[in-house]
């Protein structure tokens, strides 16, 4: 049990039925998994899209052996067809005006169609492709050469260039299949040239591309296993929805006239142009059945198309939503928690429980605390321990797919039960927030002062513009930004700057109670100290209560009152600053703290192995398996918390409580050994 | 074959550096600049645009087994520092050597070579490895590139002795791994053996630590000791964090907008910072340890533009104890007016600032400023203004700066004392050599 595994990996250590020669295989199966996992109406979109195109391939493939007479035939045993007949046993979509079987001709319609197609496909992605990929990787002149080009066929009417082209090619090359293939091509090589340099655009800054370099890499390697290998996705998709449209212009050269020579192939288009003087006569079929089969097709194509996106677009997948309901026992469990003298916030056995494939991740899984008025509670933990996870479950902004459970009681109000109207309301003038990356936060096209005053008309609609002036410039004023200033756009700021804007933006509405999640984590350590300043006079000047959350013990040591440390989705200790600091109850604060490196390390400290899954945590207290002072108890009941001194709490069993420990429950637990393959 | 690499290392782990003996890595003067795109008309016309000075006048050597820590913020020139010296960025000026030859200014096809003895560690495990290759494919893809190995056994067998030496193990676990089945901490173990495999004999390690858990960051730094110490390693260990730099550097380098502004033994920058900046770097380092509090009069501002620096000394208009050659120049009067109106209420915002005109003159750097002075308002009027300034704050470094202060016909001109550009110096009297860039060590300039 103790062996953590890694995700996607089964207990024998290998993905089944795969030997380790496999690795193509391999590479195989990752790229399919994600087609076969996709669930619901995009899988059933994908698979039909994909049943329709199977189907007509079959046909253009077999087509001599599938209809029943030649696209040209219209004769047979030597008696002629009929002329404009319409369906019938033996001709079963009717006959032409020269007397052509239909049926046979809309096979061989999706023969010519497929061929063109696919050279068509071919040529471009052949041409388009390496093209993009030099231009993203290279940049310089050579890009700029061929960007013009390529936006130049771009912006030239697609049909009007395919005309162009088949005309000239036509009157020198003749008008088969070949042609019509490459006035396509020319026409969609821009397409997949766009598509893979804008993808190489942004797969080149990425490290292991300088990886790749600095380990001296020529540049076709670093292009090809580097930068082509991490593009390539992007590809499939734009060939299948481009195949689609190639058969929509296909049908439009030969329905002019232009396509293909009609004594040469069949062609849907150029049968449906036909068709419209019948159709005038009252001859439905003979346009009817084409038309059908080029909708048919298109629709099968993009489908496939819709699908593959859908499926590979990691924006567009949509996680599997089961509906699933918290355990009854697992909502009763209550948690303890320091209580206080009239707390803004009171939180009682909080539970943030996502929904993922492999069952629900309990992300919080029941987490008590308080905080009064002018204190700042630090939140600290390390990645995987939910401490981001509860910030944003406090206030609603979870992701489609998560549910909460407990309470969060805020001015008389539970804010779990609240809706997302109420909690509209409250976001903002009673509950602010500050978040880790100030860049991304602001709006680039809206000015400092619009930020302001959006804000305060939102929740004051009658306030006027002096008001605003002479509020925004308080709040900048409190985190020092000059009122000069007041009118920049956001790019015109440090990032620290930004910062201290987000900081007064959340304060201008004079929240009672403040969320910062991670406020310094991107800044440098100057800047990070100015921001803890201000966020420790805010405190002083608005009364405001401020929950920070971090993972750095030092920014808790420095400015918070309290601190509440969090492991695998539970609050294991919370107590006063200097309490928790100079006497850690909890191992894993222990552990935590000696392996924080100051600058009074003296010696390495690490702890062994790895935050656990919390889609199964371990049973008992969660972090028996990598504590050095775990008992039998700690494996088989979860440990209940306990006051140790006043407001000091803390979820250990080796502070009891003694009744309920069981007679044999204090003796050490046998740890097994935790190796590299375990580790964080 | 490759194994044999690292054997020969072994006898060279134990010796200390000597400071007589060729140094491993010798930077001279090095500068890296970027130039900046510009308008669509200044390129149009030819006009200079401008340049990022990145890295402008780096001086430094390193020897054979010592580890120096390049510490400093974003924007101080590290991060490109280290990739000149690997060839990843063009060098603009200077030199480098490593081992007596000159490696700046080699092509491509010149340098490849080197590349099996100068290894890169990156910061961000998640993006560092390829994700379209297994941890068997990208730390044996050195192997191929420089035909190290021949054939897929041979390759095997060195990846999984790599792996071994930096505890992936059971190798057979991770051979066919993805990285993104990894943990955080295994994929910068993955990323170490990768640099390993050839048996470098310096690796520049950029911020490895950083964005691992702090209960993985010690295993990681020890892991690394290990390896210097069993392959005869040099690291350039390139951060932000002085905490873990002091407990891994032999020698800090601390820099600050392109140029190194203090530099020496570890022992002696931690225990007797020198430079304002250094001295900043420190105290603002938040302690676990509630008694400790940050002094709350650190350095106020950021790390300015590295296309148009400051004069001078880079730092002075945040140094709170710059003095007259630091470099006092048009845009620290423009910084001083905005600071102090943020203190202000609106009301005495407004009336200050209608005797101010237009700041945009002062943008430009210059150590004579026209300040305008606004409509209805007087020469004299402003240069009172100016005057109370001066006497609400007196410690403000700024005006020690200030030569005169000259009403004219249309605005007050600010005249600066001429700054002068500090150089790295060597600190007299100490027990272990350091060097400082900075004006209040020079004797002739510095006051008292």
């Amino acid at each position: 049990m103790a062996t953590t595994l890694l995700p996607g990996e089964f207990e024998s250590g290998a993905v089944p039925g795969m030997g380790p020669g496999d690795e193509r295989l391999r590479g195989l199966h990752r790229a399919i998994a994600p087609l076969m996992a996709v669930h619901g109406l995009p899988r059933w979109l994908f698979w039909t899209g994909a049943t329709i195109t199977l189907v007509f391939v079959v046909l253009a493939v077999f087509a001599p052996e599938i209809a029943p007479y030649g696209y040209n035939q219209y004769v047979a045993h030597g008696i002629r067809f009929p002329q404009q007949a319409p369906p019938s046993a033996v001709h079963w979509l009717g006959t032409t005006v020269v007397s052509e079987d239909v049926y046979s001709r809309v096979i061989f319609g999706a023969r010519t169609s497929i061929e063109v197609v696919v050279l068509a496909l071919m040529f471009s992605v052949v041409i388009g492709v390496p093209l993009g990929l030099i231009s993203g990787y290279f940049g310089g002149w050579l890009d700029r050469v061929l960007v013009l080009i390529n936006d130049s066929i771009f912006a030239f009417p697609y049909l009007l260039l395919a005309i162009v082209i088949a005309f000239l090619l036509s009157s020198s090359v003749g008008g088969g299949v070949l042609t019509a293939a490459i006035a396509i091509t020319v026409v969609y090589i821009p397409q997949y040239f766009r598509v893979v340099r804008n993808t190489v655009l942004s797969v080149r800054e990425e490290p292991y591309v300088e990886a790749g370099r600095a380990l001296g890499a020529k540049p076709r390697t670093v292009i090809r296993r580097y930068v082509f290998a991490n593009v390539v996705h992007s590809v499939p998709v734009v060939a299948s929805l481009n195949a689609a449209d190639a058969i929509l212009t296909l049908a439009a050269l030969s329905f002019l006239g232009i396509g293909m020579d009609p004594s040469v192939a069949a062609e849907w288009g150029y049968d449906i142009s036909r068709g419209i003087a019948d159709a005038q006569a009252g001859f439905w079929w003979t346009g009817l059945f084409p038309g059908l089969a080029v909708i048919l097709l298109v629709t099968g194509l993009t489908l496939v198309g819709e699908g593959i996106n859908d499926t590979f677009n990691p924006l567009l997948r949509r996680p599997n939503h089961r509906r699933f309901a918290m355990p009854k026992d697992a909502r009763e469990a209550t948690t303890a928690a320091v209580e206080m003298e009239r707390p803004v916030v009171r939180v009682r056995d909080l539970r943030v429980w996502y929904a993922t494939d492999r069952g629900p991740v309990r992300a919080v899984d029941g987490v008590s605390f308080e905080i009064r008025e002018r204190e700042t509670l630090g939140l600290v933990g390390e990645s995987g321990s939910g401490k981001s996870t509860l910030g944003r479950g406090i206030l609603g902004l979870l992701p489609v797919g998560a549910i909460r459970d407990g309470s969060v009681d805020f001015e008389g109000r539970d804010l779990v039960k609240a809706t997302q109207q109420e909690m509209r309301h409250l976001r903002g003038p009673s509950i602010g927030l500050v978040f880790q990356e100030p860049m991304t936060r602001l709006d680039p096209l809206m000015r400092i002062s619009d930020h302001f005053a959006e804000a305060l008309h939102t929740h004051e609609p009658d306030i006027s513009d002096a008001e605003i002036r002479r509020r925004s410039l308080e709040a900048l004023g409190g985190v020092r930004i000059p009122p000069t200033r007041f009118h920049n756009y956001p790019y015109e700021f440090s990032g620290g700057m930004r910062q201290r804007i987000m900081i007064a933006l959340a304060l201008v509405l004079k929240p009672r109670f403040v969320i910062a999640d991670e406020p310094t984590t991107a800044l440098d350590v100057l800047v990070e100290a100015q921001i803890l300043s201000i966020i420790a006079d805010l405190k002083n000047n608005f009364d405001t209560a401020l929950l920070l959350i971090t993972h750095n013990l030092g920014i808790v040591a420095e400015s918070c009152d309290r601190v509440a440390v969090m492991y695998a989705g539970r609050i294991v200790e919370q107590g006063a600053v200097a309490d928790i600091f100079s006497r850690p109850e909890h191992p894993y604060t222990q552990e935590l703290m000696r392996s924080t490196i100051s600058l009074s390390t003296r010696k390495l400290h690490y702890i062994p192995g790895a935050p656990p899954d919390l889609a199964a945590p371990p049973s008992g207290c969660r972090f028996h398996p990598r504590c050095p002072q775990a008992m039998e108890v700690c494996r088989a009941k979860e440990p209940v918390g306990i006051e140790i001194r006043p407001s000091h709490l803390a979820e250990c069993w080796l502070h009891g409580p003694q009744e309920e420990i069981p007679p044999d429950g204090r003796r050490p637990l046998e740890r097994e050994e935790i190796g590299i393959a375990d580790e964080a | 074959m490759a194994a044999a690499h690292w054997n020969a290392r072994r006898s060279a782990s134990q010796m200390r550096p000597d400071p007589a003996t060729l140094p491993l890595l010798e930077v001279h003067d090095l500068k890296v600049h970027f130039s900046l795109r510009g308008s669509f008309l200044q390129r149009m016309l030819g006009r200079d645009t401008g340049s990022v000075k990145a890295v402008d006048g780096v001086t430094f050597k390193l020897q054979r087994g010592e580890v120096l820590g390049l510490v400093g913020e974003s924007g101080s020139g590290k991060t490109t520092l280290s990739r000149a010296v690997l060839s990843l960025v063009k060098v603009t000026g200077g030199s480098i050597a490593f081992n007596g030859e000159t490696i700046s200014g080699l092509s491509e096809r010149q340098f490849r070579p080197l590349r099996k003895r100068l290894q890169l560690i990156f910061q961000d495990p998640h993006a560092s490895l390829n994700p379209a290759m297994t941890i068997l494919d990208a730390v044996g893809h050195p192997l191929r590139i420089h035909h190290i190995a021949k054939g897929d056994v041979e390759v095997r067998r060195l990846v999984s002795q790599s792996l071994e030496r930096v505890g992936l193990v059971p190798v057979q676990r991770f051979l066919y791994k993805y990285p993104s089945d990894l943990s955080g901490g295994q994929k910068q173990r993955a990323v170490l053996a990768r640099a390993i495999i050839l048996g470098p004999e310096l690796v520049i390690a950029d911020e490895p630590v950083s964005m691992l858990d702090m209960s993985v960051r010690a295993k990681m730094l020890e892991l690394m000791g290990d390896l210097k110490r069993d392959l005869g390693l040099t690291y350039l260990y390139v951060t932000h964090d002085l905490a873990t730099a002091r407990y891994f550097c032999d020698r800090i380098a601390i820099m600050y907008l392109g140029r190194i502004v203090e530099m020496g033994s570890a022992a002696e920058i931690y225990s007797k910072p020198r430079h304002p900046y250094t001295k900043a770097l420190l105290e603002a380092i938040p302690e676990p340890d509630p008694s400790h509090k940050v002094p709350s009069d650190l350095p106020r501002g950021e790390v300015p533009d590295a296309a148009v620096p400051p004069l001078g000394c880079s730092f002075h208009p945040r140094c709170p104890r710059a003095f007259w050659p630091c470099g006092w120049e048009s845009r620290d009067l423009h910084s001083m007016l905005e600071e102090r109106w943020a203190t202000l209420s609106p009301d005495e915002y407004l009336r200050e600032r209608a005797i101010v005109g237009g700041l945009e003159g002062l943008d430009s750097p210059s150590t004579e400023a026209l300040i305008p002075v606004g409509k209805g308002h007087s020469a004299t009027e402003l240069a009172a203004l100016l005057d109370e300034h001066r006497r609400s704050t007196p410690e403000d470094p700024f005006w020690r700066g200030v030569v005169s202060v000259e009403p004219r016909a249309h605005g007050v001109t600010v005249r600066f004392h001429d700054h002068v550009t500090p150089e790295l110096q060597p600190v007299a009297d100490v027990d272990e050599p350091v060097e400082v860039a900075c004006h209040l060590y020079r004797p002739d300039l510095a006051p008292g």
